[in-house]
This record gives C-alpha cells, sequence and structure tokens, in this order.
C-alpha cells in the first residue's frame, strides 16, 4: 500500500449516515453525548460522598468501577475513541479555554506520552495500595481530580494537553483505538491543499491560528455564524492524519471544515498498525503500546491468590511489611521495567539474528516498527478482564439505583429493591469468551508482528527477525492464561494480621 | 445576579446531601442484645457454609424466637450480595444460617436480629474468604 493511500474505505463515512451523522456535526452534537455522561459523572460523585460507604451498594464505584470499564473497551473494539467523545471531563475544559483564551504552549519537554505512562503507573498502583475499588468516596474523589487536573491544564496552556499529554484514560482509548475500525479522514486531498482557512486545526476565527493564513476562503461551502467553531484541540491536520493516536473524537474539525470535506471513515481494524510510520518512531508513543499490554497483566495479577504469596514471599525475603513498597516493586517490575527490557531485547535480538545494518537509530526504529503489534494481545487482555467485571455485574446498576431513588424518597419503581439483579452471562461461559479474546489478540499480534518483519527485513530474513516477538507474545499469552485461570479473589492485599504471618 | 444563581446553585447541590435518608435505616442497637458471631474466627472458603450466631440478653441468658438475617456484601463492585436467614433458634440461643460465599475476597457481613418483641441488633464483620 502506497503511503499517499488513506488507511479508511471512502465510501463509508459514519458522518453521512441518517440522523446520526447529523447529530455527530451539529453544533452542539459532542454536548448531547457529553451531557448525559456529565451527570453520570455528577450522579457518581454525589453517591461517592453521600451514599453507603460499600462498593457494591454504590453508584460511584459500580458505575466506575464496572459500566465504564467494561464499555470503553467494547466501544473501542466495535468502533472507536467513543468515552474521549463523551468525556465528561472535558466540559469544564471548554470553558477554561474560552476563559483563557489561548495560553502558552505546554513545556517542551512534556510534550510525549511520558506523563500519561507515569499516570497509567500511578493509577494502577494506587488502585491496588488504596484499594480503589472498594471506596465509594475515594472513587468520587478521582473523578474530581480528573475534572480539577482538566480544567486548570487548559487553563494554563493551548493545546488540550490534558488530553494529549497527560490524561491516563485517554492514553488507554487513544492506544486501543489504533485498533478500532473508525477513523477522521478527508473526502478529497486536494481540497485540503487549496484550502485556505484550514479551519479543521485553526478553527474558524482563531485569536492563535496554528496554521497561519493570509486571509480566509472568500466563499467557502460551509458558513460559520460569528461565534466560530473550535479547530482540533490536539492539534491534527484532518488530512495529514494517519492515526487514531491522539484522536479525541471530538469531531470538531469536522464541524470546523468549510469544504465538508472531513469523513469518519470506516476501515480495517489492523490496517493502520500494519502501515509503516503510521505512528511516529519515537520511544514514548511506541512504549505506551508495549506497557499497556504489560499493564494488563499486572492489573489482572493483582487480584488473584498468587499475589498474595508472591507479597509474603517478597515481605519475608525483604523485612518489610511496608503493602506500597511492596506493591510498587511488583508494579514498576511488572509495567515498566520488564516491557522496557522485553521488548528492547526483542528489538535487539531481531537486528542481531538478521545482521541488520548498523545506523543511526538502529534499535529505536525496530522497537517502534513490532510495537503497534502488542496492541491486539494487550487489548484481548484488557478485553478478557474488564469483560469479565462487567459480565458478572452488568445488571448491579439496576438495584443500586433503585436503592439511590429510594434513598431519596423516589418509589416509582417500588419500595423493594431485587439485589440479586447481577450477570448478564454464565461467568463459566464467559471463560470461553475469554480464551478466544486471548487467543485472538495473540494471534492478531503474530499476524502483525509477522507482516512488520517481512516489511522491514525482507522475506528471506523476515522468520529471525519475528521468531523474538513471537516468543514474547507466547509469554504475554501463557501469563494471561495463568491469571484468568485463577480463581478470582478481591481482597484487600495487606493481609489482615500481617504480610508476615 | 449571575454570583447569586451560582451561590443558590451549590447551596441547592449542598442541601441535597441533607435530604438523604437511608432506605433502610440502621436501627438503634439495643445494649441489653449481645449478638456474636461463633465462627467468626475460623478460616473461610468458597462453597457452602453454616453460620452460627447466638443471641443472648444483659443477663447472659439465650433468646430463643428471634429472626437472624445475613447479607454479605463483597468488597469490589459489580457482585451479587448473597443473603441468609435463621429463625427461632435452639435452647442454647444458637442460630444456623445457611450462607454461601460465592467468590473468594474481602466481604462485609451485615447481621441483624429481630427479636419477638421487636426489639433488634445488629452488627458487622469484615472478613476474608480464600478461594478453594
Amino acid at each position: 500500500m502506497s503511503r499517499a493511500e488513506p488507511l479508511y474505505r471512502l465510501p463509508i463515512d459514519a458522518l453521512r449516515l441518517p440522523l446520526l451523522g447529523r447529530l455527530l456535526k451539529a453544533r452542539y452534537g459532542r454536548l448531547i453525548v457529553q451531557l448525559p455522561l456529565f451527570l453520570a459523572a455528577a450522579l457518581l460523585i454525589y453517591d461517592g460522598f453521600t451514599g453507603e460507604q460499600l462498593a457494591s451498594r454504590n453508584l460511584a464505584t459500580v458505575g466506575a468501577w464496572v459500566h465504564y470499564r467494561g464499555f470503553v473497551i467494547l466501544a473501542l473494539l466495535l468502533a472507536g475513541n467513543l468515552f474521549c467523545m463523551g468525556c465528561p471531563f472535558t466540559l469544564p475544559r471548554t470553558l477554561a479555554k474560552r476563559l483563557a483564551g489561548g495560553g502558552k504552549r505546554f513545556p517542551r519537554l512534556l510534550r510525549n506520552k511520558w506523563l500519561a505512562i507515569g499516570g497509567l503507573f500511578l493509577i494502577f498502583w494506587l488502585y491496588e495500595v488504596t484499594d480503589m475499588w472498594a471506596s465509594p468516596m475515594l472513587t468520587a474523589w478521582v473523578i474530581i481530580a480528573y475534572f480539577v487536573a482538566s480544567f486548570a491544564l487548559e487553563l494554563l496552556f493551548s493545546e488540550s494537553p490534558f488530553c494529549k499529554y497527560v490524561c491516563p484514560l485517554g492514553a488507554f482509548n487513544f492506544a486501543y483505538s489504533t485498533l478500532s475500525p473508525l477513523q477522521i479522514g478527508v473526502r478529497d486531498p486536494k481540497t485540503c491543499q487549496t484550502c485556505v482557512g484550514k479551519e479543521c486545526i485553526n478553527g474558524s476565527y482563531s485569536a492563535q491560528p496554528v496554521i497561519l493564513v493570509e486571509q480566509l476562503d472568500a466563499r467557502p461551502p460551509v458558513r460559520h455564524d460569528s461565534r466560530g467553531v473550535l479547530g482540533c484541540g490536539t492539534l491534527l491536520y484532518a488530512p495529514q492524519v494517519k492515526s487514531n493516536m491522539d484522536c479525541t473524537f471530538c469531531l470538531d474539525c469536522a464541524r470546523a471544515c468549510p469544504h465538508d470535506n472531513v469523513i469518519l471513515g470506516v476501515r480495517s481494524p489492523l490496517r493502520q498498525l500494519q502501515t509503516p510510520r503510521s505512528l511516529p518512531r519515537r520511544w514514548d508513543v511506541n512504549f505506551l503500546l508495549v506497557a499497556l499490554a504489560f499493564m494488563g497483566i499486572v492489573n489482572a495479577f493483582g487480584m488473584v491468590p498468587p499475589v498474595y504469596a508472591l507479597l509474603h514471599e517478597m515481605a519475608l525475603a525483604l523485612g518489610t511489611d511496608a503493602e506500597w513498597l511492596l506493591l510498587l516493586i511488583i508494579f514498576f517490575m511488572g509495567s515498566v521495567a520488564l516491557p522496557a527490557l522485553l521488548s528492547i531485547g526483542a528489538a535487539w535480538l531481531a537486528n542481531a539474528l538478521t545482521g541488520k545494518r548498523r545506523r543511526p537509530f538502529l534499535l529505536r526504529d525496530t522497537f517502534a516498527a513490532f510495537a503497534p503489534a502488542f496492541v491486539p494481545i494487550g487489548a484481548g487482555i484488557w478485553a478478557a478482564h474488564y469483560g469479565f467485571h462487567f459480565v458478572i455485574g452488568a445488571l448491579v446498576i439496576v438495584p443500586v439505583f433503585h436503592n439511590f431513588l429510594l434513598d431519596h424518597g423516589v418509589t416509582i419503581f417500588g419500595r423493594q429493591v431485587n439485589w440479586q439483579l447481577g450477570a448478564i452471562a454464565d461467568v463459566e461461559q464467559f471463560a470461553i469468551v475469554q480464551v478466544i479474546l486471548l487467543i485472538g489478540g495473540y494471534l492478531l499480534s503474530l499476524i502483525l508482528a509477522r507482516r512488520i518483519a517481512v516489511r522491514e527485513y525482507g522475506a528471506a530474513r523476515a522468520q529471525l527477525a519475528f521468531l523474538p516477538y513471537a516468543l514474547l507474545f507466547l509469554a504475554l499469552l501463557l501469563a494471561a492464561f495463568f491469571i484468568f485461570s485463577q480463581p478470582m479473589e478481591m481482597r484487600g492485599t495487606t493481609e489482615r494480621d500481617g504480610l508476615f504471618h | 445576579m449571575r454570583h447569586v444563581l451560582r451561590v443558590l446553585l451549590i447551596l441547592c447541590a449542598l442541601s441535597l446531601t441533607s435530604c438523604r435518608q437511608s432506605a433502610q435505616p440502621t436501627p438503634t442497637p439495643d445494649p441489653d442484645i449481645q449478638l456474636d458471631w461463633l465462627t467468626a474466627d475460623k478460616p473461610l472458603r468458597v462453597g457452602l457454609d453454616a453460620l452460627i450466631f447466638t443471641l443472648k440478653n444483659a443477663r447472659a441468658e439465650p433468646i430463643r424466637g428471634a429472626v437472624v438475617e445475613v447479607r454479605g456484601d463483597m468488597t469490589h463492585a459489580g457482585m451479587v450480595p448473597v443473603d441468609g436467614k435463621a429463625e427461632g433458634g435452639t435452647d442454647d440461643g444458637r442460630y444456623v444460617v445457611p450462607f454461601e460465599w460465592t467468590m473468594g475476597g474481602d466481604w462485609i457481613v451485615t447481621v441483624r436480629a429481630t427479636l419477638p418483641d421487636g426489639r433488634t441488633a445488629q452488627r458487622r464483620y469484615e472478613v476474608q474468604v480464600r478461594s478453594r
């Protein structure tokens, strides 16, 4: 495939679907999606602080740890980055953007994914250390922290730094939306070449246009009113979009384009990942893809019995029962050190086995070339994990919300709460789905790695370059099988009588 | 005017918290009733179990004829609670509640006893259940 060829298929444009397309492109189209989620977030905060401090009976914990996580991974695999599209945290952010009227750019040193990777690490570690899953109030504080961080960063800087560089949830969504079937693109690239205003990125009537223009097009087909519209918050230029990375699906570009040239195209889910340079060859972006697959393993490991045995052994060996420290070591090793060591080691081995010529950034280029192959197996692990929680607890929201209404004197659904509502499928049956998800992700990763190896090393040497990655994916699959075959045991990580006993 | 509206909105939001009243209000504990879980120290495993509670009055005399209801909630969201119940009790004030631990992990067990004269007692235990 030539690099000029778009990754999406032109005939299918979600923005041209009857009703839905018009709704999404309407001036307040995003707000229609955001407002319900904003109200849901407000409800979660309210119940988190005022409701019964019992995770299984509080909207904050049920909504955040069962439904949000389940829907996110489902939406990413079936459509695209829908959570970022409807993200409630960006509502005050938009207000901040208008109040700030521009602002400085985010510090150059931080314009990468390292902060987001750090944020992901921090949130997964804190999730275990603080037993966040068990505390409605803590969950409510986390939601508030998201709102505050989003607002404050937008107030201080331009370029939506919260979404692009900081938000751990966004980083997760960006990474796995590279596998999604929908992507922003343009109908006719020639229109963009002659477009004067570049409104998709500048916005219309922008005080600080990103791409400077001398004058606006005299008669654009689509005219905006005097309020203007925002351009891309994360500074993606629609005709150059090659990836869903950094795209929040806000559709501001589609609304801003005066030529109605921006589309939401349908593509093959693997197409982007196997296209060379669809992602920048940077350590940070590609390490995000690798680390998330390992984080999926570590996150699931935190809720099966072997983690308690490991903590016990570590406590004895290190002479400390400081839970935070022991978990920090486990999470750092599993989510940072091990993925770095193994993926860079695999890249080095691929180069060494194939005798690839030495040139600058060789190791980084090989690492970056194969990093997209970690996405399918990572997505399989996360879907198997979050899918499990969703399947066994999807209907719990009904009695929890009913109870919430009764607490406020609303009795339209009766006075008797049916607490027995819970699973939407049999747990044993879902184990089969988990196996399919894990093996499916593993096979797709193998196919991708093989294609990348052929592309980078040629057919003759591809097998040698592919070998280290095939072994690495097999190790990840076996680790995932081991963890998912364990009985779930969701307890606080500290033993009641201490780790030494 | 705008500021006044904002302040009013904030006050309304804060006042909502005081509107809240639990649908299942916690009964005032009766100091004359001793409710104890006899097997609380026993290691707990996933599966069927029999939880034994005792009910005694202030003079340590067994109480018969009460209803003991047990509710087990996991600390993780999304888990269906488990209920158990025993009525009548034995001569020595024991109530055996058939109960199933459906999953390993942290559980919060809420026990509520209702005496024939309407008085109630309630206790809450936090326990760990190991998978098999």
